[in-house]
């Protein structure tokens, strides 16, 4: 048994170690009459020191509490949260009970654009890209071969930096015969549809009808075809831009 | 054991149940609540219409002289509105030319993307193909593509097509 501290005494009912200020034993719930502590005076201390005012008398009948420090030390809170141990763990489970409630709640209410899968499922969302992919689209297979450098500015300014430079070196090849022909070439997406979106990524079934111009007046030349293309958009912190084009066969 | 201490000790088994799914909440974000959130109900429908779809779309492009009954039957089965009623007219003819053509047709969906999707309706875009070979082909199969978009209606837990329209 460990040996007794100044201020514990034992319970003459139980014989558990209990406060020697105590009035009731923890232990037993006895009553128990109170045994206040004699504080011994370190030997160095001078009988008649100045001590600070008022000097405090060290007697037997003072009670313990007189000596004790204002600060709680680690032993009192120890002591107090196993007296109240079950209050200490109700009080636990009330918070973590409203924690748990709160996140419940606005789990449920919330109008999360995004599933947990990542998939994006909110309307707004999913209309931005719908209509950033059919415009894209657009942009990137029309020209015309009197505004051809502002064209490909404009197609150019909204793409990845890997896609831009396949878009610049396919345009690099159809640029001579462009001019040279007289050539317009006009995308409409005629629908555009998600197959897969979060909100970095998306992939778009896009159905596009071009017409390609050659030349004018009499010699003018139209063809049209009807092309599906998988799109992928990729988004940093600002708008979705084209990273890939892939025509269905 | 006294009462109290199993108060405490069923306390803080509750408190441990309770902080571990604040740590769920932590990881997995609204999953971690039970049933379905908005969000998780609406990619669940996303990817029943998907399903629906592409099941359909096979279906309707589906064709073998020799076993129409049962291929139009499942046709019948995911359709429904102004569709159904169109193929249910035109199945007569259908049966009829498949077996003088002495045709088949292999489907096949390469791709299923949604447009708008409401609580019972949704569009959806197909990019299909088939593999056709009857007496017009001279035995040889030849592939064909289709762009489609589907009107696609919900009836009860059901997704099914209500129009099929090819894209031109």
């Amino acid at each position: 048994m460990a040996k007794l501290k100044r201020d514990e005494r034992v319970c003459p009912y139980c014989a558990e170690t209990i406060k020697a200020a105590a009035t009731r034993c923890r232990f037993c719930h006895s009553d128990v009459t109170p045994v206040a502590v004699v504080e011994t005076e370190p030997p160095s201390r001078p009988e008649h020191s100045p001590a600070p005012p008022p000097p405090p008398e060290p007697g037997v009948e003072k009670p313990a509490g007189a000596w004790r420090p204002a600060v709680p030390s680690l032993e009192d809170v120890r002591s107090f949260v196993l007296t109240r141990l079950t209050l200490v763990l109700a009080v636990l489970v009330l918070l973590a009970a409203t924690g748990v409630g709160v996140l419940w709640w606005r789990a449920e209410q919330g109008t999360s654009a995004v599933a947990p899968s990542g998939s994006l499922v909110g309307d707004d969302a999913r209309t931005q890209v719908l209509v950033a992919a059919a415009d894209l689209t657009q942009r990137t297979l029309s020209y015309d071969h009197k505004t051809l450098e502002n064209d490909m500015e404009v197609a150019r300014a909204r793409m990845t930096p890997s896609f831009r430079k396949e878009y610049d070196s396919t345009m690099a090849q159809v640029r001579d015969n462009t001019v040279k022909n007289e050539i317009v070439l006009e995308a409409v997406a005629v629908s555009s549809a998600i197959i897969k979106a979060t909100e970095r990524k998306a992939t778009v079934l896009v159905f596009v009808n071009q017409t390609t111009t050659a030349g004018a007046g009499k010699k003018r030349n139209q063809q049209l075809s009807q092309n599906s293309l998988v799109i992928t958009l990729t988004r940093g912190d600002g708008d979705w831009a084209m990273s890939k084009l892939t025509a269905l066969g | 054991m006294n009462r109290s201490s199993v108060i405490n000790a069923v306390l803080a088994v509750i408190l441990l149940g309770l902080c571990s799914w604040l740590v769920v909440f932590a990881i997995q974000g609204t999953a971690a609540a039970p049933g379905s959130t908005p969000a998780e109900e609406r990619a669940q429908e996303f990817s029943d219409i998907r399903r629906a779809a592409r099941d359909e779309t096979l279906a309707f492009l589906t064709i073998d002289h020799t076993k129409m009954d049962e291929l139009t039957a499942r046709v019948l089965d995911g359709a429904t509105g102004s569709f159904k009623k169109q193929y249910q007219e035109s199945l007569k003819s259908l049966k009829e030319s498949a077996a003088s053509q002495e045709s088949f047709s292999k489907g096949k969906v390469n791709e299923v993307g949604l447009s708008e999707v409401d609580a019972d309706s949704a569009s959806v875009f197909v990019a299909a193909g088939s593999e056709v070979r009857n007496k017009g082909t001279n035995g040889k199969t030849e592939n064909r593509s289709w762009r489609i978009k589907l009107t696609m209606a919900k009836e009860g837990d059901r997704w099914r097509v209500s129009q099929l329209e090819f894209v031109g």
